[in-house]
């Protein structure tokens, strides 16, 4: 079971901090200046280091926050 | 027989494409925006009749100049380009007549991006190693804005045109250390101008746009940044842990890291991954942006300039890009 504490801590880290500051749990991605093709990549990599966690390509048009990227992990 | 890097110097073109000309023509990217991810605020481009070998002339003259040395004692020209003037004859036969080196000095193309400098650096050792010969001058020049599409934002962004050039000495004292290579041709696809090869001569004419107006065509430079996020921060930590075992060092032992640099967020992904002090990596990619196989020469002439890199210090130099090509070495300097 992951702890969605962590997830939230370790998805900010890839985020520009004033962006960073502003990331909830139901925050959709798309609302952030700073979520761009970089961070999208960032976030793909990050999670299959430390998660092990492989995510599809398009995964950020399946879901739209963080709340829903941490449920399709847990579900998979 | 050792080898020393002994001098370094580069070649930016006075043109200069800023992030404000950039954001006027893509509002939808701000020049903050643009500076505050890539690291970059401006990239010299070509004129239209200005190419590689001119860059890498200037770099040439610019390091004989500065340094005083003796073009006659130069026994070996090695020249890294994607953008040879011609399909033949070598590139480095035309610089090197341009120039005035010694006629009995060799010289030769090779074809490699980002990865090319530290490939050079291994070529210039085998051959002073060898003994065949005593003073390698490596130059690195690349025109990528050549093969941009005008309307590829992402692109044009990132990349800068410039040449640089370093003159590799043999010496008495341990300089170039062992050197680590990675090679993965099933990422060729991701990184590639597909026409104008032999394999497909003629302009295809193919453009694409997918979501966020994104242009991709088979006749200009095409990227697939996902996947080359994927292979660098994969790969590349793998690379460092490698040169390090190979040469019995640890991080700790590093005094300085100078990675080919990409753009600032992807370093710091990869720093932060192999937990380098942030004061033990250069970055510096403000005014040229991502010069493929010159951003590690140029980023070693700005960190001698500003002090950060000084004679007797360790220095570990990493390259990776298109092929998928890569290498690592440890220098004293």
């Amino acid at each position: 079971m992951r702890d969605f504490k962590k997830f939230m801590i370790d998805l900010r880290l890839q985020f520009e901090e004033s962006d960073a500051q502003l990331l909830q749990a139901n925050t959709k991605f798309r609302d952030l200046g700073t979520f761009d093709s970089l961070t999208r990549f960032s976030i793909v990599a990050y999670i299959d280091d430390e998660y092990n966690f492989k995510l599809p390509d398009n995964i950020f048009t399946i879901v739209q926050t963080p709340q829903e990227l941490f449920n399709f992990m847990s579900n998979e | 027989m050792n080898s020393q890097i002994l001098f370094v110097e580069y070649h930016i073109p006075v043109k200069k494409l800023t992030n404000q000309e950039l954001s006027i023509e893509f509002p939808e990217w701000s020049p903050e925006k643009i500076s505050s991810k890539t690291g970059i605020y401006e990239r010299g481009i070509c004129d239209e009749n200005e190419f590689a070998s001119d860059l890498a002339i200037n770099a040439a003259k610019k390091l004989f100049d500065k340094y005083g040395i003796e073009k006659n004692e130069i026994d070996f020209l090695l020249y890294c380009t994607q953008s040879p003037d011609y399909l033949l004859p070598t590139t480095a036969c035309l610089i090197h007549k341009e120039l005035g080196l010694n006629s009995n000095c060799g010289a030769l193309d090779f074809n490699l991006g980002c990865s090319g400098y530290i490939y050079g650096l291994s070529l210039a050792k085998g051959l002073i190693g060898s003994g065949d010969a005593s003073n390698v001058l490596l130059i690195t020049s690349e025109t990528y804005s050549k093969y941009i599409h005008p309307e590829d934002k992402s692109n044009r962004t990132i990349f800068g045109d410039a040449a640089a050039a370093t003159l590799i000495c043999v010496t008495t004292e341990p300089g170039l250390e062992k050197f680590v290579f990675g090679t993965d041709g099933f990422g060729a696809m991701n990184l590639i101008v597909k026409t104008g090869g032999i394999r497909k001569r003629v302009p295809s004419m193919f453009v694409e746009y997918s979501e966020g107006n994104f242009v991709k065509s088979d006749d200009h430079l095409f990227m697939d940044g996902q996947e080359i996020f994927k292979f660098t921060t994969r790969e590349v930590p793998l690379l460092v842990d490698r040169c390090l075992k190979l040469n019995n060092l640890q991080i700790s032992q590093i005094d300085l890291f100078v990675f080919h640099q990409a753009n600032r967020y992807m370093l710091d992904f990869i720093r932060r991954k192999l937990n380098i002090p942030a004061d033990r990596f250069f970055v510096s990619l403000e005014l040229t942006g991502n010069t493929v196989s010159s951003t590690i020469p140029i980023a070693l002439t700005e960190a001698m300039k500003i002090g950060k890199l000084e004679r007797g210090m360790k220095v570990m130099l990493v390259g990776f890009g298109v092929g998928y090509s890569s290498g690592a070495v440890v220098f004293n300097f």
